[in-house]
């Protein structure tokens, strides 16, 4: 049936059509609209995959495994850092032969955090013994998903695959898909039923075990494995015609490269625009063809070799680039299928560059000029607007004349300037700024990445007057505590602060939160929690309340929130405290009080959003202070110990359906629902005074 | 000033050796409503002042001022103000 989708919608579609029993995924941007399309076919019924959100990538990729070891069909889905993140059990994967397919919305790897696609995080894992199918289209999105899952899935293979889609270039752009019926796909695609891999009481087996002297031998089993996938792609590519009626030549396409006197080669989407020049230019006489590399892994040797044997110029367009070698990654790969590629193999390296026809014809132009062969990086290098923005005759100056020409914080002056991005109405905003004002120019600000870093330092500009340091979101807690050490041992006196959203601390950044507050580091934290990912467009996280829509939960979060506080709290020595925007005198004390605590200090605020919760950008504030008023989010301390509670006065106690009927986010729930989140509330509550009452711990 | 030279780089692992620079982004552009004092009103409680998301109000001897490049209009001043010193407009854009 032919459907107008997005990448991410062509990707849900192929994944229903592959009867996946178990997906797991983490939401990171590109990927998102995939989980918000999947979560939304999971809630219609459409599908029955059981779905895992899972607390991090590295949690995401075991669970696939951890469900591909017991025999289920699996599915995942990321980008970027988080593929990176996923890197260990990624090879535990392809070495313990599980067929896990993921989809990766490709993103360039950090840092700088990009946006754009270039392949860097993908090719990063050209050697994890991986399968990768590179999309142009959204077409060969669901095209390249079901035959990836039959060619993992096949005996003489057992790998694991890639299928890459560009991430906004596929991800976020529609176009006409030609979406398969459900038995057709039934007869190309059989179940899964591994003979290798499996969970039976009846036949126990043993998986993963380790292998010293005989890790050379089941190496060689998955380069076998590897190799032997290319006629098993070629096999299902037949198969693939004679069921669905479109054909895929093979792992590689080519177009009017018969007596052509240059030959482009491209991966992705710039095949599209490669293909528009090979028109053109054949029209005016010129004789260009196009090699498009649709299989990176196992990469198609013979195939190139064959294509390019006797063409005179080739120009290899590449995104990604491997440092230490001169030429981009594709180029060097094609090099190698070649007997002599030298004088006739030109590159140009495009990066994570948005390619138009104007672009693509300058590459062409500048190709058929040159005599012999040439390495270029596309366009402009480095934008001097940026450049300047980012202070680098301040840099110059402090190397040549050791000048240092930054004003500090000035008394009067706040930390952090405006100009920062975040949505109207972003009261996680107004609680850093309260925060930072209890801090002086001998501070560090570090964090998480999130909400608030997007809004506040992207490079060129930054909006902090104090030193800024931004890790990305597993790893802030241990780097703050490498400053931290490091400071004190250079003899600077000065205060460590870290700000992160829940999903940093509650979930993937959990492991280095905690072991920086079991070493006793004296950091300042400080939680703003909005309750879900609210800086890849709402999904749920550990601390989205029962009942809560995201858009991974669209019927409602089934599980409760997780108590940070209480996670903190077990630490022992330890100052923490709730605090809320509504309350900015109170929220300011606990600021200045954690400053000076002496040992770890933590601050967990809950930051309302607008756009996440679904209310009007002015009420904020106003819900801020109802979840306080109805003992949702009671303000409380904690110091090593000691349980101090804020208790809402009488006449300003309100029930908790006063909060939940504010916000679109709990539209849904039935009145006897709210009764029951009354009683939840009340209980927690209860539960909070009776540990005041307690005293010392 | 140091001298620049003809063509800028950017600082290795891109360090910004600059401060404040976001102020180059003018958040107020944005605005659909925009806050209008009411003169007489304001009692200087500073609630508006410590709940501006966008840090454009300032305190001042008569009450407020406030920065309309950044202000993103989302209206947190005027509904917190117990005063109503405060009101939302439609702007006008010339």
């Amino acid at each position: 049936m032919m459907m107008y989708l997005s990448g991410s919608e062509a990707l849900a579609q192929a994944v229903k059509l592959c009867r996946v029993d178990v997906m797991s995924a983490y939401p990171i941007t590109p990927n998102t609209p995939a989980l918000a399309a999947l979560s939304d076919l999971i809630r219609d019924g459409e599908m029955d995959t059981v779905s895992v959100n899972a607390e991090s990538e590295l949690g995401s990729m075991l669970i696939c495994s951890g469900a591909s070891s017991a025999g289920a069909r699996t599915f995942n889905c990321t980008a970027a850092q988080g593929l990176a993140l996923m890197k260990e059990p990624l090879w535990m994967a392809s070495g313990m032969a599980l067929p896990v397919v993921v989809a990766v919305a490709s993103r360039q790897l950090g840092s700088p955090q990009g946006l754009l696609s270039d392949f860097s995080d993908c090719f990063s894992e050209r050697d994890a013994s991986v399968l990768q199918f590179i999309c142009e289209n959204n077409q060969e999105i669901i095209d390249s998903m079901i035959l990836a899952y039959r060619v993992s899935e096949n005996a003489k293979v057992l790998l694991p695959s890639f299928v890459v889609y560009e991430g906004f270039r596929l991800s976020h752009s529609h176009e006409a898909v030609d979406v398969p019926d459900r038995e057709l796909v039934d007869r190309f695609l059989p179940p899964y039923n591994p003979k290798h891999a499996f969970v039976d009481p009846d036949y126990p087996i043993t998986q993963g075990a380790g292998a010293f002297t005989h890790y050379y031998g089941l190496k060689h089993q998955q380069y076998r494995a590897m190799l032997d996938a290319r006629e098993v792609i070629l096999d299902g590519l037949k198969d693939f015609e004679g069921i669905f009626g479109r054909s895929y030549p093979g792992l590689i396409e080519t177009y009017k490269t018969d007596e052509a006197d240059m030959v482009l080669v491209g991966m992705g989407t710039i095949v599209s625009l490669l293909r528009e020049m090979v028109d053109e230019y054949r029209d005016k006489g010129i004789r260009l063809g196009l090699l498009k590399i649709r299989v990176f892994r196992p990469f198609p040797e013979d195939e190139i070799a064959a294509a390019l044997k006797d063409v005179p110029k080739v120009l290899v367009v590449d995104r990604a680039v491997s440092p230490g070698r001169r030429q981009g990654i594709s180029y060097l790969e094609i090099a190698s299928c070649l007997d002599n590629h030298k004088g006739r193999l030109s590159n140009y390296i495009i990066s994570g560059n948005d390619m138009g026809l104007k672009e693509v014809r300058e590459m062409v132009e500048d190709s058929l000029a040159a005599k012999g062969s040439f390495l270029k990086w596309q366009g402009t290098v480095f934008d001097q607007g940026a450049a300047s923005l980012t202070g680098f005759p301040n840099f110059q100056a402090l190397v040549e004349k050791e000048e240092k020409n930054l004003p500090c914080l000035q008394e009067g002056e706040a930390i952090m300037a405006q100009g920062t991005t975040t949505c109207a109405g972003c009261v996680s905003l107004t609680a850093l700024r309260l925060a930072l004002s209890q801090f002086d120019k001998d501070t560090v600000v570090t964090n998480n990445a999130g909400c608030l870093m997007a809004a506040s330092a992207i490079f060129p500009v930054t909006a902090f007057r104090v030193p800024h340091i931004f890790y990305t979101y597993s790893n802030a807690g241990a780097a703050a505590c490498g400053l931290e050490v490091a400071l004190k041992r250079m003899g600077k006196k000065m205060k460590v602060f870290l700000f992160a959203g829940d999903g940093g601390m509650f979930d993937i950044g959990l492991q280095t939160f905690s072991a920086a507050l079991e070493r006793g580091h004296e950091i300042v934290y400080m939680c703003y929690d909005n309750e879900a990912y609210m800086n890849t467009g709402v999904q749920r996280s550990g601390s989205t309340p029962w009942q809560s829509k995201t858009k991974t939960t669209p019927f409602g979060k089934v599980q409760g929130k997780k108590s940070i506080m209480k996670i903190v709290e077990a630490h022992g020595n330890v100052y923490a405290a709730t605090a809320s925007p509504a309350y900015p005198k109170d929220l300011m004390r606990k600021v200045a009080k954690a400053k000076e605590a002496g040992k770890p200090a933590f601050l967990h605020v809950q930051t309302p959003c607008p756009t996440g919760w679904e209310f009007p950008d002015e009420k904020a504030i106003e819900i801020a202070r109802l979840a306080v008023e109805t003992n949702f989010f009671p303000l409380y301390e904690y110091d090593s110990g000691e349980v101090k509670v804020k208790k809402p006065a009488k006449k300003k106690l309100k029930p908790v359906e006063a909060y939940l009927k504010a916000q679109g986010r709990f539209s849904h729930m039935s009145d006897a629902d709210i009764a029951e989140y009354q009683k939840i509330v009340d209980k927690e509550f209860e539960e909070l005074l009776r540990r005041e009452e307690r005293g010392t711990t | 000033m140091p001298k620049q030279p003809k063509t800028l780089e950017y600082v290795r692992g891109g360090s910004i050796h600059a401060c404040a620079t976001s102020k180059a982004l003018k958040t107020g552009s944005w605005r659909v409503f925009i806050p209008v004092l009411v003169e007489g009103k304001c009692n200087q409680c500073k609630l508006c002042y410590w709940y501006c998301p966008d840090a454009c109000i300032t305190m001042t001897d008569e009450g407020i001022a406030i920065d309309f490049d950044y202000c993103k209009g989302c209206g947190i001043c005027a509904l917190e103000c117990p005063t109503q010193a405060i009101v939302m407009e439609r702007e006008e854009v010339s």
